[in-house]
């Protein structure tokens, strides 16, 4: 089993150890954060130079060359043939072609005087819609024209109600806001003079609180210097008992003396410190009465216990 | 690709020395961190409970109650409580054995504080000495593995036919990362080390003083003691 000191310092270790590794995760924070912008590393391969060499065509193959004289010849006769029967071709097609166009020149005619007809007779047909058509349009706007006096006339009247009807709704609204204002400001009146009510009673006790705090004070105080008062006496009073009056001593001495204590009341130094009227011997003979003291009392002054202690010596004869 | 994976990648294409020098750096600064927020605890407990005591000291209490509330309080003593506790029951001993000689009585209790001071500064100081020894070395620590990676990529430069500023650079980067972790580790160990120590000297002055008023009061008593007797 380990001791709970053992414990302890491993504990404290551990929680060193935790903060020593947050503040390097910081830094690996802050590294990380202030390198992201590196351009990273590319490992290029170097460039190799090729060079590349050009030695000129190579030779090639030459075709072999024939002649046959009989073959053109034949080549010849079979040309002349096929002209000959190509212009025969050609003068049947041109009287077929003569013939047809005849045909279709007429047949042409006739369309045209049919659609010519189509034409006056659809445009009878427009004409008679058009008007038709007007008519109806004229009848339309004449109907919308009303309609719309009569609309004009239905909104105008329902404006003017709805003015009304607003402006009653206003004048509620006012009075109602007016009688809302009056009750709230009564409200506000009455809660304002119960929160003074209340603050002034909260501060009377307040006030009643501090004064008895401050006399408790005071009465702490009042015995503390009264304790420390009677300290002083006692302390000036086993000083003068062990004092041996020098001959040279005039009435009316007043010396501050400076005692350093241990805090068993044991006295470590003595020092005349000023005002001092008294002269060298007495001085003298004032230090070693204290030293012939040699421990003042703690018993019943702790509260006042001083470790320097200062207080005033005197001797009126 | 981005930063964090190329500082990362640097390291690990680092040679196996040069990563066992990032390693060994960075446990040593781990550790030095540790030693620090371990010291800085102690330190300021150790202050805040000398500062207590002597206000408790110094405030008129009996010595004797005193003892007897720090002898047998259960938190382990340390600074000037021991201090106190030693000389305090060396003195009650040796008073006890009837030994009345005023000298002899302070001397006693005398060396036993001086003992305890002794101890105490053997406890703060503990440890400081890791912090002045990372501080030193890890700068040359990591400049070694510097040297050994830049080392290394020259003599890679050495075996290529058309040498480029490219072929080295990343080597160098790298080494150079064993540097910046050489002085990262030493700039709060020696700032620490500093402070610290510094630290320590006034709390030594500090638990000097007490020693001898202390040393000075027991006198007194002995020497009534010895007037009485």
């Amino acid at each position: 089993m380990l001791s709970p000191q053992r414990k302890q310092a491993i504990k404290d270790g551990l929680a060193a150890f935790g903060l020593a590794i947050a503040v390097h995760l910081g830094f690996v924070l802050i590294l990380v954060v202030g390198t992201w912008q590196w351009e990273p590393f590319e490992h290029k391969p170097v460039p190799v130079r090729v060079t590349l060499v050009d030695r000129g065509p190579t030779a090639v193959e030459q075709p072999e060359a024939v002649d046959d004289a009989m073959e053109a010849a034949e080549r010849e006769r079979q040309r002349q043939e096929e002209l000959e029967r190509q212009r025969e071709e050609e003068a049947e097609r041109q009287r077929q072609a003569e013939l047809e166009q005849q045909r279709e020149e007429e047949e042409a005619e006739r369309r045209r005087q049919e659609q010519l007809e189509q034409q006056r007779r659809e445009e009878e047909q427009r004409r008679q819609e058009e008007a038709e058509r007007r008519r109806q349009e004229d009848e339309e706007a004449r109907r919308q024209a009303e309609e719309e006096q009569r609309q004009l006339e239905r909104e105008r009247r329902e404006r003017e109600e709805a003015r009304e009807r607003e402006l009653e709704e206003l004048r509620r609204q006012r009075e109602q806001a007016q009688s809302e204002r009056e009750e709230q400001q009564r409200r506000l009146d009455e809660l304002s003079e119960r929160r003074e009510r209340e603050a002034e009673e909260q501060a009377a006790e307040e006030e009643a609180e501090r004064l008895r705090l401050a006399e408790e004070q005071a009465a702490a105080d009042a015995r503390r210097a009264t304790l420390r008062e009677e300290y002083i006496a006692t302390l000036r009073e086993l000083v003068r008992r062990s004092w041996l009056r020098p001959p040279t001593t005039q009435p009316g001495v007043r010396c501050n003396v400076r005692v350093l204590q241990a805090p068993n009341g044991g006295i470590i130094d003595a020092t005349i410190v000023s005002p001092c009227n008294a002269d060298d011997a007495t001085r003298r003979s004032i230090i070693a009465a204290v030293n012939r003291v040699g421990e003042f009392p703690t018993q019943g002054y702790e509260d006042v216990f001083e470790r320097q202690i200062t207080f005033e010596f005197y001797y009126d004869g | 690709m981005n930063g964090e994976l190329q500082v990362w990648e640097l390291i690990r294409e680092a040679s196996l020395l040069v990563q066992c020098v990032m390693a060994l750096l960075a446990a040593a600064s781990i550790t030095s961190w540790m030693v620090i927020f371990r010291k800085r605890q102690m330190l300021a407990r150790a202050e805040s409970r000398s500062r207590k005591f002597e206000e408790k000291f110094w405030s008129g209490a009996d010595l004797n109650k005193l003892y007897d509330a720090v002898a047998g309080s259960r938190e382990p003593r340390e600074g000037l409580e021991a201090m106190f506790e030693a000389g305090f029951r060396e003195f009650t001993r040796q008073r006890e054995d009837g030994r009345l000689d005023a000298d002899a009585l302070t001397n006693g209790a005398q060396r036993a504080m001086r003992v305890t001071l002794t101890r105490e500064m053997d406890r703060l100081e503990h440890r400081l000495s890791f912090l002045a020894t990372v501080g030193s070395v890890s700068p040359y620590v990591g400049l070694f593995g510097t040297v050994w990676g830049i080392m290394n990529s020259f003599r890679g430069l050495a075996g290529s036919q058309q040498a480029t500023i490219a072929m080295v650079a990343p080597g160098i980067s790298e080494a150079l990362i064993a540097t910046a972790m050489g002085l990262f580790a030493a700039i709060p160990a020696v700032v620490a080390f500093n402070k610290f120590s510094n630290q320590v000297e006034r709390l030594e002055v500090h638990y000097d003083n007490f020693k001898e008023e202390f040393a000075s009061i027991l006198n007194r008593q002995a020497r009534r003691l010895q007037e009485k007797g």
